[in-house]
Order: C-alpha cells, then structure tokens, then sequence
C-alpha cells in the first residue's frame, strides 16, 4: 500500500491552522507532511501527528538572492533541516543549485513572467540529474490564476516535466497549501500530473515514492553514525 | 468539501461543470459527464462521471477553488464503479467539513 505525503505544507503563523491542517491532511489520507515552519515545530503539534500516525517532516524553503548566499546559508542549514529546498528566483542560484548536493528540492516561481524567464530546463535537469536533486511541482501555483496564466504555466510546467523525465531527475508534487482550503488528496495531486503529460503511475510515485525516498535518504544522513555517503559507523 | 459556508447541490454541479469545461473545454464535458447524484446537508455527496475520464475529473476538482462565490475545496473520498461498493466502507473524511 503506498505512504502518501504532501512534501510542501507552508506552516501558518496560527498554531490552530496548523493543527487544523495536520487534521485533514490525516483525514485526506497522507501519511506524512513536509512542513516549512520558521521556527521549531511545536512539540504540541508533533505530539498530535504521531498520534494520528503522520510523520512530520522538517523543511525550510530557502530564497537566497545570489549564489554566494546560497552556498552561506546551505551550510548553516543543511543539518537542521530534513528537507532544503530553493526557491530559484535567478538563473545563478538555479543552476548553482542544481549543482549542490546538499540541495532536495528545486522550486521555480510562481508568478508566469519569472517563470519564462527561470525554469527547468534541459541544462538545469542535466545539472540536477546529477546531484540528486528533485524537481517540485506545486498545486498552488496554479490554483486561483486565471485560464490565460494557468494555461500558459501549464505549458512551461509540462516542459519542465518532460526536461525531468528525459535525465531521470525525482519528480515531486505537492500541494504547497498555506491554508487548509488549499490541500488536496493524494490522488487529486496525482491527477494533476495527467494534465502535465504524466502517466497514472509516475504521478502516484511522485506523492509518494519520490519524496519518502528523499526524507530517508537525508535522515540517513542526519543520523550520529553517518560519516560520508556510502560510509557509516556500525 | 471543505469551505466556511454552506452549498446548494445545484452551486456544486455548476462548480463542477464550469471547471471541466475551463479545463477540457465542450468536447471534454461531454465525454467526463459529470453527474452529481445526491448531495447531502453535511456538504458530502456522490459525483458520476465516465470511468475512463476518473483521472482528468480528479484533476478537475482539485483545481476547483471557488463554489458558488465561495472558497472552497472539494475532496474524493472514494472512487467505484458501483454505488453499492462507495457505500460500504466509508472513509474518515466522511466526518470531516
């Protein structure tokens, strides 16, 4: 039976919210949660999961505005956080990005004219292919934009899909819901991937496989007897 | 479905209809066929539609984010070919709004 997981959940400020959400997510049938909070997760709200039995998992959306920055904060973060992901704003930090292994996740904006201008495209798969890195979809992206911009962010999306798949580069998609209105179900997540010219089963892999394998991978890593990739104490 | 207000069968279908047709236009609308057959006062009801569009009708309702002037968002609990079998086991966001 398959774990599924929405990877992006922006946390609210709102401790109930957040609760609330973790509730549906619960009900809608995740097995775990990518949280992006600001601070530490509430131990009230960690409590809650495991009894729901969702695994809570701690990510931080990182925006660094140049490539020096990205490499300042990758290293203040990596071993803090079980998830990094960028928020590619430049085609600097994209590619720089694509490039470090201590980066999980690419995320590429929302906003139709950035993403013509930064997206993933062949070079950035390429580079991705052979770091590790996934690339992310977000349902919020293009929930509540009009047919124009949906339409047009749909065509960049299925291009970026396609640069994915062709070097085998993760794919993940997730709901990226600030609010409880915004998550969806697995399978409603899944579908979304049809519209981005995905077959029924890598859409499945993609709430679930894809991103459990990234949260074990680095938890591995996080772990006391990891020493280096392929090495640990027994 | 989840929302803060309180919905007609009719503002759903419509809902429904209105977001296959932005998405698949008049030819998908008549292939999808979306139906809703009942709708109940706890905001939960069953949708039919062609078994071979179940994927594009998923998409189609997790892109829905407005019903009747209204936020909301719509959940599958369940898909079956059969009512009976949809009936049987019911799921825990059968107690969820």
């Amino acid at each position: 039976m398959r774990r599924f997981i929405d990877f992006h959940i922006k946390a609210p400020e709102d401790e109930g919210t957040l609760q609330s959400m973790l509730e549906l997510g619960s009900k809608l049938g995740f097995k775990g949660l990518g949280i992006v909070a600001s601070g530490k997760i509430p131990d009230s709200i960690r409590k809650n999961a495991s009894e729901q039995g969702v695994d809570l998992v701690s990510r931080v959306d990182l925006k660094p505005r140049n490539t020096r920055e990205l490499t300042s904060v990758l290293r203040k973060m990596r071993r803090r956080f079980e998830i990094i992901a960028i928020d590619c704003r430049s085609k600097e930090v994209a590619r720089q990005a694509a490039k470090d292994n201590r980066v999980d996740v690419l995320n590429f904006p929302s906003s139709y004219p950035d993403r013509k201008k930064v997206w993933f495209d062949r070079q950035e798969a390429s580079l991705a292919s052979g770091a590790n890195c996934a690339y992310e979809t977000n349902l919020s992206d293009i929930l509540g934009k009009g047919p124009i911009v949906a339409s047009g962010l749909l065509t960049i999306m299925r291009d970026e899909v396609e640069n994915a798949n062709r070097c085998k580069v993760p794919i993940v998609v997730s709901s990226g819901a600030a609010a409880p209105l915004f998550m969806r179900d697995p399978r409603g997540l899944a579908a979304i991937l049809c519209l981005l010219g995905m077959e029924e089963m890598e859409g499945l892999d993609a709430v679930s496989t894809n991103p459990w394998r990234l949260v074990e991978v680095n938890r591995g890593k996080l772990g006391r007897e990891f020493v280096a990739p392929g090495v640990r104490v027994l | 479905m989840a929302s803060s207000g309180f919905f007609k069968e009719k503002e759903v279908i419509d809902a429904v209809r209105k977001g296959v047709l932005n998405l698949y236009g008049i030819e998908g609308l008549s292939l999808i066929d979306p139906m809703l057959i009942d709708f109940s006062e706890g905001q939960k009801g069953t949708l039919r539609c062609n078994t071979s569009y179940l994927r594009e009708m998923r998409a189609t309702l997790a892109l829905i984010t407005n019903v009747g002037g209204q936020s909301a968002a719509i959940f599958v609990e369940k898909a079956s070919g059969t009512i009976k079998s949809l009936r049987k086991n019911q799921s825990p966001l059968s107690n969820a709004r």
